[in-house]
């Protein structure tokens, strides 16, 4: 063999040695597995970052799992849950829950203080009057009586025996402001625990993120455009590590009567929709936090939201009522607009 | 040096060696993607409950409960709904990811392709 026909054969062997290398590495490198499940009355979503299908598929129905069990004690319509025996017992008794009902009604109820009762897991008289579904709202009247009744103060909580008590007859707990939040938390931890290193569970709009796609890259978490013709059409990218973010839309339940709009985020001051924003996106790196605070800040309004989130450093980004948006500073270096 | 003159050069072992490299690589580009895990399947299911795996490959329409399902050039979409805000059928066709009914608590699924992002996002809150 001449040393020109050697080399020609040594670049052959390097491209073919390459070759093998290149798909080795593609066949055993981490890949993205999802599922999708209908789970606490929402589309959930848990994205992983796995080397082998078997192992995403154990974590991942390890996790639904576990958020099918959470759902069956923080559900405010399914009649065997907490949430619906301390509702039923409502000026009568207290009743002993589980650690998880206990911590997250303990968490909401530091939110509520936090942001100075604009959220209020006793939003519940309130929120039972509207049926978004069949455009029917509640009389000034029937609202009015039920705002006494819409005050996180009176949740009375006993750590003894992990047990809750709502004070007055016909108040009602509604975790539903936060239990999304909560149980994305609780399925990171999860994920986390059964060696999965990074992945997104999305609770629908409550999502949280860990580690980074399988290149390294953060993940892109968009922000629907609220006034979109499609949920796909979105007004920012947030490009996320470790981190939760939600977001509170008045365009995710509503009905339009005489050009008003009237959707689901609730003053519990009056009942009523929450004017000023179409959307509020808040990232932190708990989904307890952001899920509640997108609601509170949503509810807060333009003025009271702006100085709140100056005051907490709270990452957000506000969509006005006219389409004009904000980002806070700390946000900025990681969102892109649309 | 021209590739013609290069092989001239070469004996009639190199050129076998040669042949078998290049034949070795070429049969494995093609074969190894073929053993990955690859397209085309549709799990459809209703409360959580499996009821259908389908062939993405097979053109087909079928009706669950006032949802009717389409199967078409490697791609599914919902062509009627029934139910109010029709977001399962304005999403359209896919050819990966899901398309989900929240009403009527029906998840469609490709399986098997690669988890293509929807417009560069891995999530949307």
């Amino acid at each position: 063999m001449n040393g020109k026909s050697s080399k020609l054969l040594a670049a052959a062997a390097i491209v073919f040695v390459l070759t093998i290398v290149f798909m080795l590495v593609s066949g055993v490198s981490p890949h993205i597995y999802k599922k999708s499940e209908i789970v606490m009355d929402t589309v959930v979503t848990l994205t992983v970052v796995a080397d082998s299908e078997k192992k995403a598929n154990e974590a991942i129905e390890a996790a639904f799992k576990e958020l099918r069990r959470l759902d069956r004690l923080l559900s405010f319509s399914d009649a065997g849950s907490d949430v619906s025996a301390i509702n039923k017992n409502a000026g009568q008794a207290a009743i002993k829950v589980s650690t998880d009902t206990y911590e997250l009604a303990k968490k909401a109820v530091e939110v509520s203080e936090l942001t100075g009762g604009a959220f209020d897991p006793a939003i519940g008289p309130a929120a039972v009057l509207w049926d978004f579904k069949n455009k029917k709202r509640p009389t000034g009247s029937e609202l009015k009586k039920t705002l006494p009744l819409l005050n996180y103060t009176h949740i009375v909580f006993n750590g003894n025996d992990t047990s809750i008590m709502l004070k007055d007859k016909g108040m009602l707990l509604d975790l539903g402001g936060i239990a999304k939040g909560y149980a994305a938390d609780r399925t990171v931890d999860l994920l986390r625990g059964a060696g999965i290193k990074a992945g997104i569970a999305a609770m629908a709009g409550d999502i949280r993120v860990w580690g980074t796609r399988p290149d390294g890259s953060p993940w892109r978490v968009g922000i629907r455009a609220p006034r979109g013709s499609t949920p796909e059409d979105l007004i920012a990218v947030l490009s996320l590590k470790d981190m939760a973010v939600s977001t509170s839309g008045d365009y995710e339940r509503f009905f339009i009567e005489d050009g008003i709009r009237y959707h689901h985020i609730l003053n519990p001051a009056t009942g009523q929709p929450a004017g000023d924003f179409q959307s509020v996106t808040v990232v932190n790196p708990q989904g307890v936090m952001t899920d509640a605070l997108s609601t509170a800040v949503f509810v807060m309004g333009r003025e009271k939201a702006l100085a709140f989130i100056e005051k907490t450093s709270l990452m957000a980004f506000l969509v006005f009522s006219d389409g004009t948006t904000f980002t806070s500073a700390n946000l900025r270096g990681l969102l892109e607009n649309r | 040096m021209k590739i013609a003159e290069l092989i001239g050069q070469t004996t009639l072992p190199d050129r076998a060696l040669l042949v078998l490299l290049l034949a070795v690589t070429g049969v494995s580009m093609a074969l190894v993607p073929l053993m990955l895990p690859h397209g085309g399947q549709i799990r459809i299911e209703v409360k959580n409950k499996l009821l259908y795996k389908l062939p993405l490959t097979e053109d087909k329409a079928i009706t669950i409960d006032g949802l009717t399902v389409e199967i078409k050039g490697g791609k599914v979409r919902v062509a009627e709904s029934g139910c109010p805000g029709r977001i399962c059928v304005k999403q359209g066709w896919i050819d990966s990811g899901a398309i989900i009914c929240l009403p009527k608590r029906v998840v469609i699924t490709v399986e098997g392709t690669s988890s293509k992002p929807n417009k560069g996002v891995d999530a949307t809150t």
